[in-house]
């Protein structure tokens, strides 16, 4: 478990219901998908029909996937801009930026601490959150079903995308490695640090 | 002071009080990102304008279900003023963390405005020169928009002004066009 250590604690400002917050959410990644569905019917109209359309659908996950990510990033950006702004912390060891990410924000972004961190001591954190709640308002009868699947997927490219810029923004200058997955509402994320260029 | 509180304002504290929250600047820095990303793609404020609506609209189909389950003892409304008072104190103290001001009834009790002094969705924002047709923060009418839709009345909701257009205040005008009367067919 991670302990919380003396780090002063944020004065909370203006509060509000988290109900608004992840509604927005997932109507924004809503819009997503369908923007990109109604530019590939438009394109697959203007073409001939019935071909390549495997292969086009695919891409055009890739391409929901990407959007989603950067938008996330952007964002995750900004959100360490405003928590080092009134957060006296000193980061001194990788292990310390880790704890921050776990720690304070995590709790801004999700109002919850990360359940379980562990690390292998040569770049790779596993994060566990047992009870990650954005997942909670999609809903499929059937959870192997292939639509299921890659709307999770998006939810999981939000998170990526989020602690991507939030790591990059602390001062990475090589992309950081993000892994997710969720499943139900437990989410594991594991990132890789690639080793620091001594040359 | 607390005498001159009126009834839902006290409730919506009431309630403020007791359930989980977030801080409200992640959903500016949130709704930034996004209003952000969708301005890059389109390059064209009405149509912004249009997916905004379109978004609060699914918003606030849920969001008034949410409302319900967390101050259970909201009952009717007895007229629009009622309405008004319910939406400026107590749902906008939820999910904004900020209450409105009501007024401009018109003279038939059919429309009013809501002013906000401040606009937690607009905080660390200034509007651009080349998108000076955009209202900003138009999700919110879609959100009232569709959370009346859902109680069977029928309304038109704009911004009237907003603070980043150099105004001194947002104000969101609401007109309520007709109540849809419920109808029950019987069954054979």
């Amino acid at each position: 478990m991670i302990s919380s250590s003396t780090q002063p604690v944020r004065q909370p400002q203006n509060e509000i219901f988290d109900s608004f917050y992840e509604l927005f959410i997932y109507e924004s990644i809503e819009q997503i998908i369908q923007k990109h569905k109604n530019k590939e019917a438009s394109q697959i109209s203007s073409n001939a029909p019935g071909q390549q359309s495997q292969q086009q659908a695919s891409t055009v996950q890739q391409d929901i996937y990407h959007e989603i990510d950067m938008i996330a990033r952007t964002l995750g950006r900004k959100i360490i801009d405003l928590l080092i702004r009134d957060i006296q912390y000193k980061f001194q060891t990788q292990l310390d930026t880790m704890k921050f990410i776990c720690t304070e924000f995590w709790k801004f972004t999700f109002s919850k601490q990360v359940d379980n961190l562990r690390t292998n001591n040569t770049g790779t954190y596993i994060f566990t959150d047992e009870a990650f709640k954005f997942t909670g308002r999609v809903s499929n009868n059937d959870h192997e079903s292939k639509e299921y699947k890659q709307k999770i997927k998006c939810y999981e490219s939000f998170v990526v995308g989020l602690i991507i810029g939030a790591l990059m923004n602390i001062g990475y200058d090589k992309v950081p490695i993000v892994n997710t997955q969720i499943a139900g509402t437990k989410l594991v994320l594991t990132v890789n640090v690639p080793l620091p260029n001594l040359s | 002071m607390s005498k001159q509180q009126s009834i839902h304002a006290k409730q919506g504290e009431n309630i403020f009080a007791k359930n989980p929250k977030i801080s409200a600047e992640l959903l500016a820095l949130t709704y930034g990102a996004f209003v952000h990303k969708l301005i890059k793609d389109t390059d064209n404020a009405e149509e912004v304008n249009a997916i905004l609506d379109k978004m609060g609209f699914n918003i606030g189909c849920r969001l008034v279900d949410e409302f319900f389950a967390k101050s259970p003892t909201q009952g009717l409304c007895q007229d629009l003023s009622d309405t008004a008072k319910v939406i400026a104190e107590q749902a906008f103290k939820m999910f904004m963390g900020v209450t409105a001001e009501i007024a401009n009834f018109d003279g038939d009790n059919k429309s009013f405005s809501l002013i906000l002094r401040e606009n937690p969705l607009a905080d660390f924002v200034v509007l651009p020169m080349q998108n000076q047709k955009l209202w900003y923060s138009n999700v919110v009418c879609g959100v009232i928009r569709g959370a009346l839709d859902m109680l069977n009345m029928k309304v038109n909701v704009y911004f009237k002004k907003d603070v980043l257009r150099g105004h001194d205040c947002s104000e969101i005008r609401v007109e309520l066009k007709e109540i849809v009367k419920d109808r029950y067919e019987e069954d054979e």
